[in-house]
């Protein structure tokens, strides 16, 4: 456990930015989740994925601890174009990459999650249903919603 | 082959969500792909829910790579760590027992001894710590820029292209409330060698070799400050790199 985190707060940092919209909880929500995550050590299965279990400790801190803070600060609320995602100044990005970027993180925080889960972090529908407590049929339903205001909104 | 039964009215979006993902079972996705080549309406469906996969991919991709160093916080007491806690106390007390003339001995859990510190902080570490997500020229420099301006210091990117050894990053910790500069290394091997140093105003004391947690170390004092180089490398390349680094911080 303590040989994989490290390796693995760059992708706590990026889930807990998808929640929170903001880098600053971001980067409170990868630093409590690593920390959770060493005093609980003796609770993670070994042969397990370390990365999954560590993300099912992030989402749970953020729904019952940080979310309502972030909200009350008027922080999980900001629009996505203010949401300083990626620096203004790497022009190497691609543009593209950038707009659909910002897009995905438009949508409600349910869809971008699920989105999230399965096209970035590569989730079964079945694992994203077990890590999201909702049926499979919601992860779908999700991916549909979020798919078509992506392509919606790329289209114009 | 398309079944009679197969309307593609009936298909749900979920469905065709799932095609597209290729996560449907291969016989629905031969029925969606048959009746797409004759019906209109079922291409329009999909191509409503169709987005640039790829595109979100290299968007997170790069977020990854903009991704702020974040220390992991240290764990103080949890029930296994603590046997070894206490020793790794006990040890450091008589380290500094040992040190003598005119030096107290420090209550043994107040003072961990900034070397088991950040002993404990570069065991995390794998080559991949570093490697894994390549660091941006301008993070590197920012990182360094913020070391500098920390301790006081004047390091350059040139004064740190060292013989056998890449420069990663550089970052700012704490210990016990004071900043501790961490500069990290990799070798020819990759492994990550950390050159930390943080303000200390003990008379200065040469350089000693030494192993904390199985990694080969070499800390000394200047005067100014408390510096040590630690990685799971080389015992003569960590001594060379603390020769070259002694001169570079001691302007």
């Amino acid at each position: 456990m303590q040989a994989g985190l490290p390796g693995l707060m760059p992708r706590l940092w990026r889930y807990g930015l998808v929640l929170s919209g903001n880098r600053e909880d971001a980067g409170d929500l990868a630093q409590a989740t690593a920390l959770r995550a060493l005093e609980r050590s003796h609770q993670f299965k070994a042969g397990t994925r370390l990365d999954r279990w560590c993300f099912t400790i992030l989402g749970s801190i953020w729904r019952n601890e940080l979310r309502s803070r972030s909200v009350r600060r008027g922080q999980g609320l900001v629009p996505a174009e203010e949401a300083d995602l990626i620096a203004p100044d790497k022009s190497e990005t691609n543009i593209m990459a950038t707009q659909v970027l910002s897009e995905m993180m438009k949508l409600p925080e349910a869809h971008r999650e699920t989105m999230f889960l399965v096209y970035v972090e590569g989730y079964s529908y079945v694992e994203a249903a077990e890590r999201l407590e909702i049926p499979v049929g919601t992860v779908m339903s999700r991916l549909s919603t979020g798919r078509r205001r992506l392509n919606s909104e790329m289209a114009e | 082959m398309t079944n009679s039964s197969f309307d593609p009215k009936d298909v749900a979006d979920e469905e065709l969500v799932a095609f597209l993902d290729g996560r449907l079972a291969p016989e629905e996705a031969a029925e969606i792909t048959a009746a797409l080549a004759s019906d209109p309406a079922l291409a329009e469906r999909i191509d409503a829910l169709a987005f640039d996969v790829d595109s979100l991919r290299e968007g997170m991709a790069q977020l990854l790579a903009d991704a702020p160093e974040i220390a992991i916080p240290r764990v103080r007491t949890t029930r296994k760590a603590w046997p070894d806690w206490r020793m790794v106390a006990a040890a450091v007390s008589l380290f500094f027992v040992g040190l003598g003339s005119g030096m107290m001995i420090l209550p043994a859990q107040s003072e961990p001894g900034w070397h088991q510190a950040v002993a404990d902080y570069q065991v995390l570490y794998t080559a991949e710590t570093v490697t894994g997500a390549p660091i941006p020229a301008q993070t590197r420099q920012a990182g360094l820029d913020l070391v500098n301006q920390r301790l006081g210091l004047d390091l350059t990117l040139d004064a740190l292209s060292l013989e056998g050894v890449r420069f990663q990053r550089a970052q700012i910790l704490q210990f016990d409330g004071e900043p501790l500069a961490q500069l990290v290394f990799l070798d020819a091997a990759n492994n990550p060698i950390a050159f930390c140093l943080m303000a200390a105003s003990s008379p200065a004391q040469a350089a000693t070799d030494t192993q904390i947690k199985g990694m080969n170390a070499t800390h000394w004092k200047d005067g100014r400050f408390q510096s040590i180089v630690i990685g799971p490398a080389d015992a003569d390349l960590i001594r060379d790199m603390s020769q070259e680094l002694m001169g570079k911080i001691t302007t």
